[in-house]
C-alpha cells in the first residue's frame, strides 16, 4: 500500500515531503504523475522543476511526461548551477563563458561552481524568489548524491517559498566515501527530521513482468545490507538468481581469466540473454572483461567523456605548442584504447613533433611522421583531429598500427570529429551541448562499472568478480552491490570465486 | 507585487539628450516651464511599457533627428510575479537604493553575514534602432538581453492619458487597452469576425450602385475572374474590429460613445477602467492633470491618486492640483532638462500657501508682504508686463522661510531669485543659494530694506513719507511717532523738536531727525527699555508696523515714493540694478528645447 500512501502524501499540502525509493520500487512513475498533477494548478508561466543528478535521469523523466510540454522542466542540478552561474558571472567571479570555463577545468569545476551559485542564493534572495515564481514545484531526484553545496541551493527554494518533493535512497550513496560520504547521509538524516511528510516506496515494480521473487529477495537484501549484515548465498535461491563460482585466474590487476570449466556456465548465460549487462566495480575490470568477452560486447561509457574533455582543455591551452599537444593525444589514445603506446608509437611520435619531421624515414616511422606533420602543421585542436583520425586510417590500412585497439570507442568517435570546426570555443561549446543531451540509445549488451549502471534497467545482469579484493565490507561496497543486485528484472548473475569471496556474501 | 520605476534613464530620445531620474514610489508630480520635456518624459514611460507593438517611429523621436545614433529608454523597475513567469527566465539584480546592482560576493565564502535582502528589480530598455524599429529588452545580470515582450508590458498595465484626447486609446477595445483587459474577451474578436463577414453589405445598396457592382460582375466573368461579386465587412492586415468598439453611455435616453463626451469625463472614465482592473496598481501617466477639469474636480482627482496604491506620473501647471496634492514627490524639470525633487518637507508649507510659485518661469522669494509689493512696483518700471512672461514674486514669509524655500527651489533645480533681509545669520546657506543663481538673489548688506531705504530720503521729504496717499494712515503714523517720542503732541514739527532734542548731537548723522523713529516704527522695533516687560506692553509697539509699509500696498507704497523722490536716482537704483537686470536677463534666454515636432 505503499504507492497509495507516497501518492496521498506527494499531493498534500505539504511544504517538504520526503520519499524514500529503493531501485525499481516506482520513482520516476510516481514523480511524474505528481508532476503532472501539480502542473494543472500552477499559474499560466508556471513551471514544475525537476531536478536530476544525471543526464540519463533527465531523459528518463522527460521521456514519461512528454505530455505535459511546457508546464514542466527537467534539468540537472549541475547545469541549473551553471546557468545561475553563466547569468551571475560577475557576482561570482567568472568568466562570461563558462561552460568553455569548464571544460578547461575538467570536471572538478563543478563543486566550485556549486560552492559559489550557493553562497549567492544565500546572499541574495531574490534570485531564488525569482525561480520559484516560476517554478512553484520542485522535485528533486537521487537526492541523497547531493552535495552540501547542491543541498543548499535547492534548500534556498525551500526557503523561497518552493513546494519541495525530495526522491532518494541513502542505499544507493555510491558516489562519496570517507568524510563526505557521511556528511552526505547525515544530511538525508536531517532531511528526513526536517520534512513534513516521510513515505518508502516498497513495491517490486521493475520485477512485475520478470522475476517478483527475485524482486522480492532484493528489496529484502537491501535491508540486510542497510543494517550492515551480509547477503546469504547458501540456499533458497528466488526464481531468476544464480550463482557461479569460479577463481580468476589472471595474474594482472584488472585482468579476467577463468577455467575452461567453470567458464562455459558463465558464456551460457551471458550468450544466451539478448538483453544484458555485465556489471562489475571498477573501471580497470571493465577492459579485463572486454577482452575476456573477446571484444565481442561493447563498453558502457556513459554520458560523459573525461578524455575528451582533458584533451580539449589541452588543445585550448597549448594551442601553438605541437609537443604539448601530442602529449595529449598520446594520453587520450591510451585511455580510450590498447597498444598505443609510448614505446611503440608516443615516444617516436613527439620526438618528431620535436625535430620537426626533419628525418627521412620509411615504414612504420613514416607513418608516425605522417601523424606528426598533421599536428605540425596546424598546432591547435584542428592538427589533432586530424592526427587522431589518421591514426584510425592506419589502423584500418597499415599492418603497423593493426594492434592497436579501440575500447571507448564513441569518445574516440568523438575525438576525430573536433577537427570539424576551426573554432575550439564552437568545438567546446557543441561538447558541452552533447553533454547535456546525449540520449545515446544503449547497446542491448554492454559492460558497464556497477557506477555507470546506476538508473539503468536491463532484463539479464551477471555481477564480477565478487572477490574480497573487489568488494571489501564496508558501507560505501554494500551500496555498490546492492546498486549492481537490482539491475536486472528477470535474472542475475553473480561470480564468486572460492578463494577469496568477498565477505559481503554468506557462502 | 506591483510595477514601479525605481530609476529611469533616457539618452537621446525627442528633445532630451540625457536623464537619470529616481521617482518615487508614488504619486510624482512633474512642474516646470513650457517646452523643457515634462511631456516627452511622460511619453517615454509610455513607450517603454506600451502594451501594444503598435507604434512608429519618426525621425524627430531621435534627439536632434540624428536616428542613426539610435535612443533608448531604460528602467530599473520592481516587476508584478508574471516576469518570472514568461517564456525565458528574467533573473533578478538587487536595487541598492540608487542602482541595480549584482549581490557582493567579494569575499567567496560563509564568513560575510547573509546580507540584508534589497528588493529585487529588473532592467527593461526599449531601443530606437537606426532602421526606425523598436527593440524591448530585459536586461540580464550579465548583459545580455531576452525579450521585454508585449505580453509582459500589459500584465504591468499602463493607465496613459497623454498629449490630446483625441486619442481615446482606453475608452475603445484595442488589444492591450484598459478597456479590453478588463472585458477580457478573449473569443469576441473571431465572433465578431465571424458574424460580420455573415452580413453582406451590398443588400443595403441602392439600385443603381447595385448595377455597377454587376457590372463588374460580368466583367469579371469576361476575364476568368473569381465571380458572384458581393460587398461584405472584410478584415485587414493591422486593422482590428475590436478598434471599432468603444465604450457607450446613454446620454439623455441616446446612447453615444463615451469619446463624444467633455475631455475631462474622458479622462476620468479612462482612470476608472484603470482602477477597476483586478490586480491592478497600474502605472499611470497624466499629462496636464488639469485639462478639462474644474478646480473642484482637478483637487477630488488628484487627492484620489495621492491616496491610491499605484505608481503615478502627473504633469500640472494647476495651482489647484499642487495644492491638493499631498503626500506627492514634487519634482521640477528644469531648461536642461534635468528633473530635481523640491524637498517636500521644505516646501510643503508654501505649497499650500502659494503654489503659483513653483509653477512660473522665474520665482522670486521675497522676505514679506512689504518687499512684495515693493518688488512688484519696481517691476513694473523695470520689466513691463513680468506677470504674464512668467515672473512671480512670492512672499516668503520671514528670513529663514525664504532660506529653506530658496535651498528647496535650488536642490530641485527651479529657476529663481530671492530679494531678501540680512539678519547676519546662516552665512553659510545663503552663499551657496546665491552661488547658485548669483545676481538673482538680492540681500541687503546689513538689516532690513526699513532700515537701508527710509535713511536715504532727504529732509524735505520726510514728511511726505509719512503721509499716506490714501489719507487714512498719516494720522496713526505720528501717533507711533509719538508713542516712541514719549510725547502728546503729534504734529509733524512737534515731534521733529522733540526727536531732535531726544538725539542731541547724534541728529548730524541722518538727514532727518525723525528717521530712526519713523525706521523703528515701520519695523515695529520694540523698544530697548522694554525688552524684558511683559507682552502686553511690548504688542502695541510691534503692531506699529502694520501702519507704516507692513502690507503688500504698504510695500507699493514705499516703492511710489522711492521713485517720486530722488532716492531712486541717487542711491537705491545703483544699488538694486543688477539685480534687477538679472531678472531681465532671465527673459533673454532662449526657450530650452526650440527643435521639438511634438511640442507642447
Amino acid at each position: 500500500m505503499s504507492d497509495a500512501s507516497v501518492s496521498e502524501a506527494l499531493r498534500s499540502n505539504a511544504n517538504r515531503v520526503v520519499v524514500e525509493a529503493p531501485a525499481g520500487t516506482g520513482k520516476t512513475f510516481q514523480a511524474a504523475s505528481y508532476a503532472r498533477h501539480a502542473a494543472i494548478e500552477l499559474c499560466k508561466g508556471q513551471k514544475v522543476l525537476i531536478l536530476a543528478h544525471t543526464h540519463a535521469a533527465c531523459g528518463v523523466f522527460s521521456s514519461r511526461t512528454a505530455d505535459l510540454g511546457r508546464r514542466l522542466e527537467i534539468g540537472t542540478i549541475d547545469s541549473l548551477v551553471a546557468t545561475i552561474a553563466k547569468v551571475y558571472h560577475r557576482a561570482l567571479n567568472l568568466p562570461a563563458d563558462i561552460p568553455a570555463w569548464s571544460i578547461e577545468r575538467g570536471a572538478d569545476c563543478y563543486p566550485e561552481l556549486a560552492r559559489r551559485v550557493r553562497l549567492l542564493l544565500d546572499r541574495s534572495p531574490g534570485v531564488a524568489g525569482a525561480m520559484v515564481e516560476r517554478h512553484p514545484v520542485v522535485i528533486c531526484d537521487e537526492h541523497q548524491d547531493a552535495s552540501a553545496d547542491q543541498h543548499g541551493i535547492v534548500e534556498a527554494l525551500a526557503r523561497a517559498g518552493a513546494r519541495m518533493r525530495f526522491f532518494g535512497d541513502p542505499m544507493q550513496a555510491i558516489f562519496t566515501v570517507g568524510r563526505e560520504r557521511e556528511a552526505q547521509l547525515r544530511r538525508w538524516q536531517e532531511l528526513i527530521a526536517a520534512s513534513d511528510s516521510n513515505e518508502p516506496l516498497d513495491t517490486a515494480h521493475r520485477w512485475a513482468v520478470g522475476s517478483p521473487e527475485l524482486g522480492a529477495w532484493v528489496l529484502e537484501q537491501r535491508e540486510r545490507l542497510r543494517a550492515g549484515d551480509v547477503v546469504d548465498l547458501r540456499g533458497g535461491f528466488p526464481r531468476g538468481l544464480q550463482v557461479f563460482r569460479a577463481d580468476n585466474r589472471a595474474p594482472r590487476y584488472g585482468g579476467f581469466q577463468l577455467d575452461a570449466d567453470v567458464r562455459r556456465p558463465i558464456n551460457a548465460f551471458v550468450r544466451n540473454s539478448p538483453n544484458h549487462l555485465v556489471l562489475t566495480p571498477h573501471n580497470a575490470t571493465v577492459l579485463g572483461l572486454n577482452a575476456f568477452f573477446g571484444w565481442r560486447i561493447p563498453i558502457w561509457e556513459g554520458h560523459t567523456r573525461d578524455a575528451l574533455s582533458n584533451l580539449l582543455s589541452t588543445c585550448r591551452r597549448s594551442a601553438g605548442d605541437p609537443v604539448a599537444l601530442g602529449k595529449a593525444m598520446c594520453i587520450f589514445l591510451e585511455v580510450v584504447g590498447k597498444g598505443f603506446s609510448a614505446t611503440a608509437y608516443g615516444n617516436r611520435l613527439i620526438q618528431e613533433l620535436e625535430t620537426k619531421c626533419v628525418k627521412p624515414s620509411r615504414g612504420k616511422p613514416a607513418e608516425i611522421q605522417s601523424i606528426a606533420h598533421l599536428i605540425l602543421q596546424e598546432p591547435n585542436h584542428v592538427g589533432v583531429g586530424a592526427a587522431i583520425n589518421r591514426v584510425h586510417h592506419l589502423m584500418r590500412t597499415s599492418q603497423h598500427f593493426g594492434d592497436i585497439r579501440i575500447d571507448l570507442s564513441q569518445e574516440f568517435a568523438e575525438a576525430r570529429q573536433i577537427q570539424m570546426d576551426p573554432e575550439i570555443s564552437t568545438v567546446l561549446a557543441r561538447q558541452a551541448h552533447k553533454r547535456g543531451t546525449r540520449h545515446t540509445e544503449m547497446p542491448p549488451r554492454v559492460i558497464s562499472t556497477i557506477h555507470k549502471s546506476k538508473g539503468l534497467e536491463t532484463v539479464n545482469a551477471i555481477v564480477l568478480p565478487c572477490d574480497a579484493n573487489t568488494l571489501a565490507n564496508n558501507e560505501k561496497n554494500r551500496c555498490l552491490l546492492y546498486v549492481a543486485m537490482s539491475r536486472a528484472c528477470e535474472s542475475l548473475a553473480l561470480v564468486v570465486p572460492q578463494v577469496n569471496p568477498s565477505p559481503l556474501f554468506l557462502v | 507585487m506591483a510595477a514601479k520605476i525605481k530609476r529611469l534613464h533616457i539618452l537621446r530620445y525627442r528633445g532630451i539628450r540625457e536623464l537619470t531620474w529616481r521617482p518615487s514610489s508614488g504619486l510624482n508630480l512633474l512642474l516646470g516651464g513650457g517646452n523643457v520635456g515634462k511631456t516627452t518624459l511622460l511619453e517615454a514611460i509610455g513607450l517603454l511599457l506600451n502594451p501594444t507593438t503598435s507604434y512608429t517611429l519618426a525621425d524627430s523621436d531621435y534627439f536632434g533627428r540624428r536616428v542613426e545614433d539610435e535612443f533608448l529608454i531604460e528602467a530599473v523597475m520592481a516587476l508584478p510575479c508574471e516576469v518570472n513567469r514568461q517564456p525565458g527566465m528574467a533573473w533578478p539584480w538587487e536595487w541598492n537604493g540608487q542602482d541595480a546592482i549584482l549581490a557582493g560576493v567579494e569575499a567567496l565564502d560563509d564568513s560575510a553575514a547573509p546580507g540584508a535582502a534589497r528588493p529585487s528589480v529588473y532592467k527593461i530598455r526599449v531601443r530606437g534602432t537606426a532602421d526606425l524599429e523598436l527593440v524591448y529588452e530585459i536586461v540580464q545580470p550579465d548583459d545580455n538581453v531576452g525579450a521585454f515582450s508585449a505580453g509582459l508590458r500589459r500584465e504591468i498595465g499602463l493607465v496613459r492619458l497623454l498629449g490630446d484626447d483625441r486619442n481615446d486609446r482606453d475608452l475603445r477595445l484595442i488589444q492591450g487597452s484598459n478597456l479590453d483587459r478588463l472585458i477580457n474577451d478573449r473569443g469576441l474578436r473571431a465572433r465578431l469576425g465571424h458574424e460580420l463577414a455573415a452580413d453582406s453589405v451590398d443588400r443595403h445598396l441602392d439600385a443603381e450602385p447595385r448595377a455597377r457592382l454587376q457590372l463588374l460582375d460580368e466583367q469579371f466573368v469576361a476575364r476568368r475572374l473569381p465571380t458572384q461579386l458581393g460587398l461584405a465587412f472584410t478584415g485587414s492586415a493591422g486593422q482590428s474590429i475590436n478598434a471599432l468598439i468603444g465604450l457607450t453611455a446613454d446620454k439623455e435616453g441616446v446612447v453615444l460613445p463615451l469619446a463624444t463626451w467633455g475631455a475631462g469625463t474622458r479622462r476620468l472614465a479612462a482612470l476608472a477602467i484603470g482602477d477597476s482592473l483586478q490586480d491592478g496598481h497600474p502605472i499611470t501617466l497624466i499629462d496636464e492633470l488639469e485639462r478639462g477639469l474644474e478646480p473642484y474636480r482637478q483637487r477630488q482627482l488628484i487627492q484620489r491618486i495621492a491616496a491610491g496604491q499605484g505608481q503615478t506620473f502627473v504633469t500640472t501647471h494647476s495651482a489647484s492640483v499642487l495644492s491638493a496634492a499631498m503626500g506627492a514627490s514634487v519634482w521640477y524639470v528644469d531648461t536642461e532638462g534635468q528633473v530635481g525633487e523640491l524637498p517636500t518637507d521644505k516646501i510643503s508649507r508654501h505649497l499650500a500657501r502659494d503654489p503659483e510659485a513653483f509653477l512660473a518661469r522665474l520665482s522670486i522669494v521675497a522676505e514679506g508682504a512689504t518687499e512684495v509689493g515693493f518688488l512688484r512696483e519696481q517691476l513694473d518700471h523695470a520689466l513691463p508686463g513680468w506677470r504674464d512672461l512668467g515672473v512671480h514674486v512670492t512672499d516668503g514669509g520671514g528670513n529663514d522661510d525664504a532660506l529653506a524655500l530658496l535651498e528647496a527651489l535650488s536642490l530641485g533645480g527651479v529657476k529663481f531669485g530671492g530679494f531678501v533681509d540680512n539678519e547676519n545669520r546662516h552665512a553659510g546657506r545663503w552663499r551657496a543659494v546665491k552661488e547658485r543663481v548669483r545676481q538673482l538673489v538680492f540681500q541687503w548688506g546689513e538689516g532690513n530694506m526699513e532700515q537701508n531705504i527710509i535713511p536715504m530720503f532727504p529732509a524735505g521729504q520726510i514728511r511726505a513719507l509719512i503721509e499716506d496717499p490714501a489719507e487714512e494712515k498719516t494720522g496713526l503714523r505720528m501717533r507711533t511717532l509719538a508713542d516712541r517720542l514719549e510725547t502728546a503732541e503729534t504734529t509733524f514739527d512737534a515731534l521733529t523738536a522733540r526727536a531732535r532734542e531726544r538725539l542731541g548731537a547724534g541728529a548730524d548723522q541722518w538727514t532727518h531727525p525723525l528717521i530712526p523713529w519713523i525706521i523703528d516704527a515701520a519695523s515695529g522695533k520694540v523698544p530697548d527699555a522694554l525688552q524684558d516687560a511683559p507682552p502686553a506692553q511690548r504688542n502695541p509697539f510691534k503692531g506699529h508696523a502694520s501702519a507704516w509699509f507692513k502690507s503688500i500696498e504698504g510695500g507699493h507704497e514705499l516703492a511710489r515714493k522711492v521713485r517720486a523722490s530722488d532716492v531712486w536716482d541717487q542711491h537705491l537704483g545703483e544699488l538694486l540694478r543688477p539685480f534687477l537686470e538679472a531678472v531681465v536677463q532671465t527673459q533673454a534666454e532662449p526657450a530650452p528645447i526650440a527643435h521639438r515636432e511634438n511640442g507642447e
